[in-house]
């Protein structure tokens, strides 16, 4: 119990500093905020108009809490261009999103698991050296032209997926999984190698340990000390990087989202910054920080699940 | 007394950095049935790497030859499926770190009741009885809860406890046990030692007790090996061991003793330190750290002599076998 | 078989480094291995499929995409020490005095900015901040470099502190030598290997971060040759030329490959805990 306070605890100086960092975004601008987003064109009266929606004629200090104020309420400002709620775009947009991550971590998951055991188990083999280098090739091909490759092999030249075209899920759920299908393996490539690559060299240090000794002394067979023992210890520092790895993920979505057509939340960024809609672009990012913080807040708490030296309040070495 | 274990000619080689080299070279003893065989030597001196070869346990660059004879069966000869059924069935292991050798993110409980599980035909409410009618023959009290606790949660001497239960759940012939006290408290100790001692007494199993504790030796053991640089120095039962110890090296064993009541300034130790696997001398290896060394010493190694109460490997006893 | 296996543990460093050499090279000789100017349209040899004359084929520009390409190595190789460079001028030396010094500062101001900044999707933050500067190369650098700034602070900071309370640091104090001796005389040459390990890995990052930026319009602008920003243009022409996409896309592959390789070699070489 104390382990979970003290983590929420921690959560709050990270969230408002976060806070700040995304405020500041829109006073970086350089030259006049308002100015900028709008144009040379505009008229004076709408230009003032816009200077008073984003609060810019007082002082910094007092913007900064009359927008911290908003936001807690849920209130993320008004779109610039589309004149909706900020708020309410970001909302529309995250299912999409929600759903390709959770695709991407199952398509993750099914390669890593497998063939990260497979390395550590049979380690300095061919096998582990072929997985390894996949893997370090893996993370270095660019995602987006991994999915322009994709298309063009799954849909200009075979026709067997289609490269855009999503619905959501509750209309029609097998065109959705078909458009879904490319981008959740596109993006779930790259993860996996980073996931293998963790899940090996934590598997190959705990192959070693004391207990999965014991665990052979006793006669389980290898599958059954490796799935049985050495798997859950070595997943624990497997889990505590993933929940970083969902910072990259989201950051890696917007380019799959843009390319792929979906209407997510990384593409309303995109959109935002060529409309220079900066209300929208501050709104997104802070709740894509805020989505990261959350994350790995569950994940250090799912770690609690994992070790129970951590629900007795001491530290993983004791 | 029937034989159980009888090792032949052991000779265990990891490939290193340096070549193969020979942690375990020539080793040759039996394991009756019901008594208590001590395994003594310095650290490094291979006494650890026996028991692991015995076991099947070595790391993927070490390799075991001659013949460990266990029942019928050549242990270096079976293969990996029939080793997993005589592992923690017919042989069981206890290790030394008992801090380290159970898994953390199990209750305790279940990491013994898994070998019952795994070797005996048993339902999983079975082996959960046998678990704790287990940790209440190690002493545990509260038996019941302690199945369902974490080993961070119990203090070293009742891991131990934990280790020696999973050891004997399956009924084994023969309980391989390496320091099993060096990593407690000197009053834990005794009541593992103590607890051991019964177990024996009670189920009849024979023990391989490894250590460098000449006390713990006379407490627990009926026959004695010496082992030194990867060679048996000298076998004896324990009465003989301490009465009258052959070899220098067991001698210089006896006299780093600290005895109660003498009149002893200094303890006496060995000089020097176990040379190194891959720089054996060529003659008797114990020759550079001897004090009683002859010249044939430095030339020829000499052979484990049978002597009338004893086998001992040292070139002072040639003639008196003859 | 056991060479075999050496050369797969140590050579794969260097079979990183002689691509990275490679991409030096092209860079530099760009201007003598380009069979053409990367910039010149020619209009009667739009679009052609990759021949004997062109190579990689040509974009729908008439431009000869082999000669783009090699060019493209310059921009890449640019990105990857700019964006590292600016990272390692703000990373390190935070890393080193707040690790050094320890107190208010670097636990409740400097670490818990790096929280922050961290919880920031690398991506979305490099790709907000150049926005919000406008679009170039230069800003594109500057995100990128602000993003990777806090892995620098962290390894730094890590690596201080394990070094701060070593014999011969504690010597150095005692014989009256200064703190920013101590520092850069004798914590930061001992520190510095996990930081270069970062460095080459960062550089991979570096690369593939411009190549996204570009390729989302926001880095380099057209015409300069740019891998990421060709897949841009060549993305609209997807069922008619598809080559086009082939090839600047497998040269960022190739490239970023060859600093992870690397990347991963010396940390086998100069980590203890891995060479095994």
């Amino acid at each position: 119990m104390m382990f979970v306070v003290k983590r929420l605890l921690l959560t709050i100086p990270i969230l408002i500093l976060v806070s700040i960092m995304t405020f500041s975004l829109i006073h970086m601008i350089p030259g006049d905020p308002a100015r900028v987003i709008l144009g040379q064109e505009a008229t004076p009266e709408a230009y003032e108009a816009l200077r008073a929606e984003l609060g810019l004629d007082k002082p910094i200090v007092t913007q900064y809490f009359t927008w911290l104020g908003n936001v807690v309420q849920g209130d993320l400002g008004m779109s610039i261009t589309d004149r909706v709620p900020v708020a309410d775009l970001i909302l529309q947009r995250l299912p999409a999103t929600i759903e390709l991550t959770i695709g991407t971590f199952i398509f993750a998951l099914i390669i890593a698991i497998p063939t990260g055991i497979l390395a550590a188990v049979r380690r300095n083999t061919w096998i582990d050296y072929t997985a390894s280098f996949t893997a370090l090739g893996g993370m270095s091909i660019p995602n987006f032209w991994l999915a322009l490759m994709a298309i063009i092999y799954f849909s200009v030249e075979n026709q067997w997926l289609p490269s855009s075209g999503y619905v959501p899920f509750s209309e029609d759920p097998k065109a959705n999984l078909m458009a879904m299908l490319l981008p959740c393996m596109v993006t779930g490539l790259r993860e996996s190698a980073m996931l293998m690559r963790m899940l090996r060299s934590s598997l190959v240090e705990v192959v070693h340990m004391d207990f999965v000794r014991t665990a052979k002394a006793k006669g389980l067979n290898e599958v059954r000390m490796v799935l049985g023992h050495a798997l859950r210890n070595a997943l624990i520092p497997v889990v505590t990087t993933s929940g970083l790895m969902i910072a990259g993920l989201l950051g890696g979505l917007v380019i799959t989202e843009s390319i792929f057509s979906i209407p997510g939340f990384g593409r309303l960024i995109v959109e935002s910054v060529f409309k220079r809609d900066y209300v929208t672009v501050q709104g997104a990012i802070l709740v894509s920080a805020v989505l990261v913080v959350v994350v790995n807040l569950l994940v250090d708490l799912l770690y609690a699940v994992i070790d129970p030296r951590i629900k007795a309040g001491k530290g993983a070495e004791g | 007394m029937s034989v159980i274990l009888d090792v032949r000619n052991l000779v265990t080689t990891f490939s290193t950095d340096y070549g193969k080299v020979a942690v375990v070279d020539g080793v040759d003893f039996v394991i009756k049935q019901g008594e208590t065989l001590g395994v003594v030597g310095e650290s490094g001196c291979g006494k650890s790497v026996t028991s692991l070869s015995i076991m099947g346990l070595l790391a993927q660059n070490g390799k075991s030859e001659g013949e460990i004879r266990f029942h019928d069966k050549n242990l270096l000869q079976v293969s990996e499926k029939e080793m997993q059924k005589i592992r923690g069935n017919e042989i069981a292991m206890i290790f030394q770190e008992p801090m380290t050798s159970l898994n953390p993110l199990h209750p305790v409980g279940k990491q013994i009741g898994e070998a019952v599980l795994l070797h005996l035909k048993v339902s999983k409410a079975e082996a959960k009885q046998r678990a704790i009618q287990m940790l209440k023959a190690v002493g545990m009290p509260r038996a019941e809860e302690i199945y369902n606790e974490y080993p961070h949660q119990l203090s070293g001497g009742m891991r131990q406890r934990v280790m020696i239960a999973m050891a004997m759940a399956c009924d084994p012939k023969l309980i391989i046990a390496d320091e099993p006290t060096t990593a407690l408290d000197v009053t834990i100790q005794a009541q593992i030692l103590d607890l051991m001692q019964d177990v024996k007494e009670q189920t009849g199993t024979s023990i391989m007790l490894i250590t460098h504790d000449l006390g713990v030796v006379s407490e627990m053991c009926d026959r004695v090996i010496v082992m030194y640089a990867g060679q048996v120095v000298e076998e004896t039962d324990v009465e003989t061991l301490f009465s009258e110890p052959k070899h220098p090296y067991t001698v210089g064993l006896m006299e780093s003793i600290p005895e109660l009541g003498t009149e002893k300034e200094y303890l006496d130790t060995i000089p020097g330190a176990v040379p190194l696997a891959h720089q054996m001398p060529t003659g008797c290896r114990f020759a550079p750290r001897c004090s009683k060394v002859m010249p044939i010493c430095e030339q020829k190694q000499p052979p484990l002599l049978e002597l009338s109460n004893q086998k001992c490997r040292c070139w002072l006893y040639q003639e008196v076998s003859e | 078989m056991k060479n075999w296996k050496l050369f797969m543990r140590s050579g794969m460093g260097v079979v990183g480094a002689i691509i990275i050499l490679g991409l030096i090279l092209c860079a530099t000789f760009a201007s003598v291995i380009a069979p053409y100017d990367p910039n010149v349209q020619d209009y009667n040899s739009i679009l052609l499929e990759p021949n004997s004359e062109h190579w990689f084929g040509t974009d729908d520009l008439g431009r000869d995409i082999f000669s783009r390409v090699v060019y493209g190595a310059q921009i890449s190789i640019k990105a990857a020490i700019v964006s590292v460079g600016i990272a390692m001028i703000i990373g390190v030396p935070i890393g080193l005095f707040t690790g050094y010094y320890r107190g208010f500062w670097d636990e409740w101001v400097v670490m818990r900015v790096v929280d922050a900044m961290q919880a920031f999707p690398f991506l979305i933050l490099a790709l907000a901040i150049s926005a919000v500067l406008g679009a170039g190369f230069g800003n594109a650098m500057l995100a990128i470099g602000i993003g990777f700034a806090p892995a620098f602070i962290r390894i730094t900071r890590g690596q201080v502190l394990s070094l701060r309370n070593m014999e011969y640091i504690h010597a150095a104090k005692s014989v009256g030598m200064k703190d920013s001796r101590i520092i850069f005389g004798h914590i930061l040459p001992n520190a510095l290997s996990p930081i270069i390990i970062q460095a080459t890995l960062a550089m991979a990052s570096g690369i593939l971060a411009e190549a996204s930026l570009s390729y989302l319009g926001l880095g380099v602008q057209p015409p300069t040759p740019s891998w990421g920003s060709m897949l841009n243009q060549a993305q609209s022409l997807l069922s008619v030329a598809p080559y086009a996409t082939y090839y600047p896309g497998l040269a960022i592959f190739v490239v970023v490959l060859g600093f992870n390789l690397l990347g991963d070699g010396l940390q086998q070489y100069l980590n203890p805990r891995t060479r095994k």
